[in-house]
Formats: C-alpha cells, structure tokens, sequence
C-alpha cells in the first residue's frame, strides 16, 4: 500500500510540474507527442509547410516520419496534352491521403537534344521518366522529373518500342530493334547494358528466342529489382530474368498456367519476391484478377502457394462490365507496377478507369491488406485528347520538398 | 444510459470542481484505469491537468462511446444471426461519426485542450479524433497561413531545419541496425 501511495504522490508531484508548465505556455503550443500524434494525421504534402513553422514543429514532422514512415510508393501519371507536343503535365497521387497533386507543366529543356516522347522506364528505385532518340538517351534522377543524368550517348541498334529499365546501377535496353535498320548481326531482340560508373554501351546476350515475335515493350510486361531484370510476355505467361552483370538470360519458363488468364503482367513484390497478375476475362461470371507471389530467383511459387483474388468492386473498376453483344469484345490487358511495399494495377488499353491501389499485408496468410481504386485526377479525366502513361516510385519526403520549393 | 447502480467515481478537476461519473465512464481513460486498480479504494481522482470546462467535455465524450459499445454489444446478443447483427450496427456506427464530428466543433483553444486532456488521461479514440480535428486545420495551408491561425511567432532557419532532418536521419539509420526492418531510402 505505501508503495502505491508514493506512486500517487509521485505522479502528484509530476502533474503538479506540468500543470504549471501548462499554465507558462498558453494552449496554442502544441508540443512533444502530442505535435507528433496530429503530424501523423497530416498530408504528406502539407507536412512541408507544417516542417518550416519552428524548431518544434519540424522535429515533430521529421520524428513522426521516423516512426512512421510512409512507405507505399505512390502513382505518377504522365499526359501528353497534345499529341503533336512534347509538352507534358505530371501528376502523382499519393497514398497515404489518396490525393493528386498536380506539377506545373513541363518539357524537355530547349537545350536538350534529345526530343523524343516522355516515358517511364522501370526502375529499381522507381520509375523514371526517360525519352530516348536516334542520338541520345535523357533519364531522370528524381521521380518528378526535375533533376537530368546527364546526357547519354544512345545505344548502338535503332529500337522503337523497346523495353528500358534502369536495374541498380545498370540501364538496360533489350527489344524493339527495327527489322528494316538493323545492320549485320544485329537482332530484333538485341539488349544492351549500360553501365551508369563507366558511361559505356555493352552488348548483352539478345533476348531469348522464346521471345521471338513479342520483343517490344507492347506485348511485354516488365518488373526491375537491383541486380535482376523481368521480362514477362503478356499472353503466355512466360518469363526471362536477364543479369546485367553478366549480360546473360537465365532460362525461361512459366511461373504460373491458368487456362482462363488472358493477360498477365509482373511487378516487384514482398519480402524478397515477384508479384505475378493475371485476368480471366468474364464469360459466365464476372472478370477476375488473380495474384500469386513467386520467388525471384527461382520464378517458382511459394510452398504455400498463396493466390489471392483483387475484390469484385475494384475489379468492377477497371473491367466494367459490358450488357449485351459487346460483352465479348472487351479487351482483358492489364499491368501492374509496384516495389515491394505496395503498387497500382491498371487496364493499359482502358488507362481512363483508372488503377487500383494495393499494399502488401505484412502477415503471412494473405498478399494484400488494402484495395483501393484511384481515379484518375480531374482535370486528366475531362481533358479528351492526348495520352497517359502510368508509372510508380516511392518518394521520400525531402525529394517532395524540393520540387515543392521549385514550382 | 442505464443507471444500474454501478459504482461511482469522481473526478476533481483543477479548478476544484468535482464531477461523479459511473466507473465504466471513467475507466475509458487509461490512466484513471491503472489509478484505480492499483491504488484500489479510491473514491476522488484529482486530475490537476484539466480544468472543469475540458473534464465535463471529456465525460461527455466517454458517456457517449460507452454508451454506444453497450448499445451495439446488446443488439449483437438479442438478434438472431450474425449477419443481421452486423447490419443493425451499421447505421449507429454513422451516428457515432456524425456526433463525433460535431463534437470536434469546438474553438481552437478547447481543441487543443481536449488534445492534451485526452493525451494525459490515455483515451485513444477521444486523441485519435481530436488529433484529426487539428490535422485538418494544417491541410492546405502555406507556412504563413499556418502561422497566422494558431498564432506562432517562432520561425526556423533552413540551417536548423537541415540539423534536424540530419538528426532523424541518424536515429533513423540506428533504428534499421537494431531492428533490421526494411529500408526506405
């Protein structure tokens, strides 16, 4: 009982301590813990403003993303306004507020020569905007597309359509050589390394002969991991794991078969592994879309063999059902970028319905904690004309600072 | 709410006024949990924390929520059915939210009050809105703005702000090494 006593009169004398303390400061200072716990509730983007209040406030801005981090990687949205400028807007969404936020318009810089479109490649740390044309190559340091590698020298066959990927320290370019410009023991499939410590192009082992007739990002679905490159043809399932160290191609195979899969599409996944998609598009029932994890080095499924199906309403998103005669004509694509936190799945040839957003549960027994379907942003949504890509990156809150600071 | 006779508790705020509260009201609050279950016969808790305006919106408050949990724990026992339960309940979750939002309708200062109150007493669901309540005060403003609605003067250099960030940045890379939890660069 005394002991309980001096507990009480011990916590006496502290609440006596900050109740004055309390009455020093008045009630608009929040402050320690309790700053923190309203951070954790705020938008990432207004977190900047809230960090350059005081001294208080920005460490509880920096202390709540310390303890918890704000991991998911968000949605970036590039749209060619026009399709005969290469003026481009950007926007991202960001998951943990499920909001857009728009960027001011950009386009390559006048003294860049490279003038090719925008577009994403895949990349270990993220997607990243590139454009690449019959002299040079232009990669993108940050997500926002504010900050240039410096210009590369293209690589040496001509490609349209190639897939691009930048794996750790490496850029890979394989596939989408022109049949009509290739010079003498150059292929359609060729791949090229480069190499961002040395700055050189090096010819690879070209893409394995499985791949003949789909060697173009178009009929390819792609997922980069720091030392591994995926490429998985859509139709069939089939996938090749390129090693940019070594130039070579492991052997291919299929990590999955489903008779019903109509298009499958890989991105990186949990805990060391792949994500595998594929939709079955509606006959009888409804459309559905199944994901399975497999394990990166060996392409195979866990023993568990855990799949998981994408909720109806969400696959309703983006396969929305069709009445009638047309019902069989609806085009069954779909793509998925991510990293291993979480990412977005969409329908490529219907980009307008939007993605659907997952994260990755961090309990054994199922793949997904969280659905979500992420429209796409207003003023995108009204505009008829010009094309979006999707691409995916985690952002750190500094890199969202500094473009911030920019606009 | 059913007055069953339950025991009683009273709470003393700081400025002397005292409030008598059946217990389960007040066990809602941690902190006046653990005071009553180890220091066994206590009839009066100060809380020299909180003043009588904050503490008779705290226990409102903790009426409410209690109020609602037995409401929804009797309904699930007397319908028949899961299934049914659940779709009962459903309409007095939205009650929940809209008495709660309007609760949060408070001035600044009592918002910042019931921050601190619910901070100190440990009542999750009381911080978790409050802290809401205030986080979309900051949505959408500029620095200045931000400023200027609650009233701060202090400022901050890019020099400090850098020290910090670099500060968190150690913590956070001592943290990875004695947790080995997965990078975020």
């Amino acid at each position: 009982m005394k002991m309980a006593l001096d507990f009480v009169s011990m916590e006496t004398a502290a609440l006596e301590a900050e109740a004055e303390n309390h009455l020093l400061h008045p009630y608009l200072d929040l402050y320690g813990d309790v700053l923190e716990a309203v951070m954790t509730r705020v938008p990432t983007i207004d977190l900047i403003s809230a960090s350059r209040i005081s001294r208080e406030w920005c460490c509880a801005v920096r202390s709540s993303l310390r303890r918890q981090p704000r991991r998911s990687p968000w949605l970036l949205l590039r749209h060619l306004c026009h399709p005969s400028s290469p003026i481009f807007s950007l926007h991202a969404f960001d998951p943990f507020s499920s909001s857009w936020l728009s960027l001011p318009q950009n386009s390559p810089s006048s003294d860049k020569k490279s003038q090719g479109t925008m577009l994403f490649l895949c990349g270990s740390t993220g997607d990243r905007l590139h454009s690449l044309s019959l002299s040079s190559m232009l990669v993108s340091e940050d997500p926002f597309g504010t900050a240039w590698r410096k210009e590369m020298k293209a690589p040496k066959v001509w490609r349209k359509d190639a897939v691009v990927a930048e794996v750790g320290r490496w850029i890979v370019v394989a596939g989408g050589g022109c049949p009509m410009v290739l010079e003498e023991g150059e292929e359609v499939g060729a791949v090229e390394v480069y190499d961002k410590h040395t700055g050189v192009w090096e010819s690879a082992e070209p893409m394995p002969e499985e791949f003949d007739g789909s060697t173009s990002a178009t009929w390819l679905s792609v997922a980069a991991s720091d030392d591994r490159l995926y490429v998985m043809e859509r139709e069939t399932g089939l996938v090749g794991l390129f090693d940019p160290r070594t130039k070579r191609w492991g052997p291919t195979c299929k990590p999955r078969t489903d008779p019903n899969v109509q298009s499958w599409a890989i991105a990186i996944g949990h805990d060391e592994r792949l994500l595998v998609v594929g939709v079955s598009p509606a006959c009888e029932s409804t459309t559905k879309m199944r994901f399975w994890e497999v394990n990166q080095e060996t392409l195979q499924g866990s023993v568990s063999k855990l799949d998981e199906e994408m909720p109806r309403e969400m696959v309703e998103r983006l396969f929305p059902s069709v009445e009638g005669e047309y019902a069989t004509w609806q085009s069954c694509l779909v793509e998925v970028c991510g990293t291993q936190r979480g990412g977005y799945v969409y329908n490529p040839s219907e980009i307008r319905n939007g993605a659907v957003l997952y994260e990755f549960a961090e309990e054994k027994g199922r793949i997904a904690r969280r659905w979500e379907w992420v429209p796409l942003p207003e003023r995108v949504g009204e505009i008829g004309m010009g094309r979006i890509e999707f691409g995916c990156s985690a952002i750190s809150f500094d890199e969202l600072a500094s473009v911030w600071k920019k606009r | 709410m059913a007055d069953n006779g339950g025991k009683k508790i009273t709470l003393k705020s700081s400025d002397g006024e005292e409030f008598e509260v059946p217990e389960v009201v007040a066990m809602e609050s941690q902190t006046i949990r653990h005071v009553i279950e180890d220091v066994c016969a206590k009839n009066s808790i100060p809380l020299l924390n909180v003043n009588s305006k904050i503490l008779s919106k705290v226990i409102e408050y903790c009426k409410k929520h209690v109020a609602a949990a037995e409401a929804a724990a009797s309904k699930a026992s007397t319908e028949e059915g899961t299934a049914a339960a659940a779709s009962v309940t459903k309409p007095s979750d939205e009650d929940l939210k809209t008495w709660d939002a309007e609760f949060v309708k408070v001035d600044k200062g009592t918002l910042f009050n019931l921050i601190l109150a619910a901070n100190y007493l440990h009542i999750p669901g009381l911080l978790d809105l409050t802290c809401q309540a205030a986080a979309d005060m900051i949505k959408g403003k500029s620095a200045k703005e931000i400023r200027k609605f609650f009233n701060l003067k202090n400022c901050i250099s890019p020099e400090e702000e850098e020290e910090i960030r670099r500060e968190n940045q150690w913590a956070f890379e001592e943290e990875k090494r004695t947790r080995a939890f997965d990078a975020y660069a």
